[in-house]
């Protein structure tokens, strides 16, 4: 009793949010202490990420198996390509459309344009060589079917790692033999071991955020956060609106007190703004949809894995107002077409980057500059400057857009 | 008879021939006799190798140099600053107008010809300012910059009347050179398109942009770390004693820490070379 108690507490969103606040207060003011226990943030994210890939391999073969022996394979899979291509698409719309009317771009002072230009300068000649940018989207494709799946996993390649249990998910599927229930089951019964060392970890959460959240704020340079203020306030603006929508669509669908839609997701959306990594808050995620929403197990596992890789809408949103940004910048005029193909471009460039480590990721803003010949290398050094402040936030956007979509597929079975 | 008058022409004609043999006074002699060095350096300002600092006095690298050679040969100094342009400098040495160019004057075969060279007294790199937005228009943001600009329909512009003009023509053959008279109106064609890049060498880019940084949204700029722009101390073609005068005080001055010293002082952190990245050195 008593220790249910004590778990409660540890697990309260309180005491989450607290964690959170203290690592940003011990960041600012006590850079000595922060830069003393980041170590100890490091480790809490690595014990986070450590049962990350198994949870996506063994999420991603039960369902996809799971799914082919239900026979419902079909309907389900266009169920969630139309959620996902949607939300994509309404994504890259919100981003563009903020960046049009907004105008982050437009009339830039010189005293801003001094600070950028310094530090392009300085990036740029420190570098000597221009740092070696977007990979094409042939690439895109060559690096989605792994070559050998344990170099792939050792790399960290999701999409190739997805395409591979997805890929042995339906073989299993298609098997439609005792053996191979058996063996679905003995998958399952690993994901939900991964997931306890998960639920374990969340009881040191808010200490671990501290500590995170502390040495992110105290190795930040704030020397270009006054020169990009208004398109960090802009992009923040949009991403809330994004984020007020897609707790408004869960609570549309789950039902019950908008209070209750949004704390059953409580910890998913710590972790991810603490962390700024969407995998690492994959399990939350699964935990969160399934216990605090009670959204059906098969569901969770086939569309969150698949959607932190495909359906990355922050990244996209982020993309898209950027790149309108940089067009108001050098003064570039973007017309129907244009708008047409910074969204592809910016669909293409979220969803190549997502999962990928945030600063690794900004290179494939290259995709939605592309058709207006925007400088990539300039966007790449101004975002990288900013990103220690807007990747949580996209982050949490990512993660929170596709608990968002899962809710949305997870309707399907229970329509039907 | 015969064969005194031969013996009187004999010693006669040696005596004219010795009086004719003897050497007039040298270069380095005719400086010290005149008490005075006669030192070229081009007419407009270029920091931090010669410039007038706030209180109006001409300072720089190569100042200083001047003057401690003028102090070194216990002479008085004069600066020559007649020339517009570095191939002007070069000429004044040639035609006797002074005793030697210290000016930012890069050791080239062409030039060599006309004048004679020091050792190397200071190493800068070629580099490049590029039209951001021509370079992405391009689709070529990616790829070997080198390769980019090597191109028929690719306008690079250089000052005119300087090594760069021979420079780009070696390095980018296949480009149309665009000579333009300063580097001011060259970079400004530049950041305005009318050409797609400037080629000259990096401690003039990297001043350029530490006093207009913001020029750095529109232009990027690139140095050449593989392609260098030797500096040399150019005399007349016969001043060879000069020269082995100018080469010895350039030895001393490294032994004795005075060369590290101007380093220090004008060239700190403009000459920084960075460290080779993962993609090993260029």
């Amino acid at each position: 009793m008593r220790t249910d108690r004590i778990k409660k507490i540890l697990l309260s969103p309180w005491l989450i949010l607290s964690g959170l606040v203290f690592g940003v207060i011990v960041g600012i003011h006590d850079k000595g202490l922060a830069l003393k226990i980041s170590p100890f943030g490091e480790a809490y994210l690595s014990l986070l990420q450590m049962c990350v890939l198994p949870i996506l391999i063994t999420a991603v073969v039960s369902s996809f198996g799971r799914l082919l022996n239900s026979g419902e394979a079909g309907r389900y899979l266009l169920r969630l390509g139309i959620v996902f291509v949607l939300g994509l698409v309404l994504a890259g719309v919100v981003g563009i459309s903020v960046g049009i009317f907004s105008r982050p771009g437009n009339d830039i002072s010189q005293t801003t344009k001094i600070a950028l230009g310094k530090k392009i300068a300085d990036e740029e000649l420190s570098a000597g060589k221009p740092e070696a940018k977007s990979s094409g989207s042939k690439r895109m494709v060559l690096d989605m079917i792994p070559g050998n799946i344990f170099k792939a996993a050792a790399e960290g390649r999701s999409l190739a790692i997805l395409f591979f249990s997805v890929l042995l998910g339906i073989a299993l599927g298609l098997v439609r033999s005792n053996s191979s229930s058996v063996a679905l089951t003995v998958v399952d019964a690993f994901n939900d071991a991964f997931l306890k060392i998960i639920g374990w970890l969340m009881y040191v959460l808010p200490i671990g955020l501290l500590a995170i959240v502390a040495g992110q704020i105290a190795s930040f340079g704030l020397d270009l956060l006054r020169p990009m203020i208004k398109l960090i306030t802009i992009t923040y603006g949009c991403l809330l609106i994004l984020l007020v929508s897609y707790s408004l669509i869960i609570w549309r669908r789950v039902g019950g007190s908008y209070r209750k839609s949004v704390t059953g997701l409580k910890e998913t959306l710590m972790v991810a703004l603490g962390t700024s990594s969407s995998f690492a808050a994959i399990p939350s995620a699964l935990r969160g949809l399934r216990d605090g929403l009670g959204l059906e197990r098969n569901t969770t596992n086939l569309v969150v894995p698949l959607g932190i890789s495909l359906n990355p809408h922050g990244s996209i949103a982020y993309f898209g107002l950027v790149t309108v940004f940089m067009a108001q910048l050098y003064g570039v005029q973007i017309g129907f077409d244009g708008m047409l193909m910074v969204l592809l471009g910016s669909i293409l460039g979220g969803v190549a980057g997502a999962g990928a480590p945030g600063v690794v990721s900004l290179g494939l803003i290259a995709y939605s500059l592309a058709y207006l010949g925007l400088p990539t290398q300039v966007a790449i050094i101004l975002l990288t400057a900013i990103d220690p402040i807007i990747d949580p936030v996209v982050t949490m956007t990512n993660v929170y857009g596709n608990c968002a979509s899962t809710v949305l597929v997870a309707e399907a079975p229970k329509e039907s | 008879m015969k064969k005194l008058s031969i013996w009187f022409f004999v010693i006669f004609g040696a005596l004219a021939l010795r009086a004719e043999a003897a050497p007039p006074p040298n270069e380095m002699e005719q400086i010290l006799r005149r008490g005075k060095l006669i030192v070229a350096i081009l007419g407009e300002d270029v920091e931090p190798l010669f410039f007038h600092d706030a209180q109006g006095q001409l300072q720089g690298f190569d100042v200083e140099l001047a003057r401690d050679i003028a102090a070194r040969l216990g002479v008085n100094l004069e600066f020559n600053r007649k020339a517009k342009t570095y191939d002007r400098v070069v000429e004044l040495v040639a035609e006797g107008e002074a005793d030697v160019a210290i000016s930012m004057i890069s050791s080239t075969l062409k030039r060599a010809v006309k004048v004679r060279f020091s050792d190397t007294y200071l190493t800068l790199h070629r580099a490049l300012i590029i039209n951001r937005l021509a370079l992405s228009r391009l689709g070529k943001e990616d790829s070997n910059i080198n390769e980019v600009l090597n191109e028929k329909n690719v306008r690079i512009g250089v000052v005119a009347h300087c090594a760069y003009v021979d420079f780009v023509r070696e390095d980018f053959p296949k480009a149309e050179v665009v000579p333009i008279d300063n580097w001011d109106a060259l970079a400004e064609g530049v950041i305005e398109g009318k050409v797609l890049a400037a080629y000259y060498d990096d401690v003039q880019i990297k001043m350029w942009l530490r006093a207009h940084p913001e020029n750095a949204l529109y232009a990027q700029s690139v140095v050449r770390y593989e392609a260098v722009d030797p500096l040399a101390w150019a005399v007349r073609w016969e001043s060879n004693q000069l020269i082995a005068w100018l080469n010895l005080y350039l030895q001393k001055i490294k032994q004795e820490g005075k060369y590290d010293e101007l380093m220090r002082k004008y060239l700190k952190d403009i000459q920084q070379q960075p460290k080779p990245d993962a993609n090993g050195p260029h």
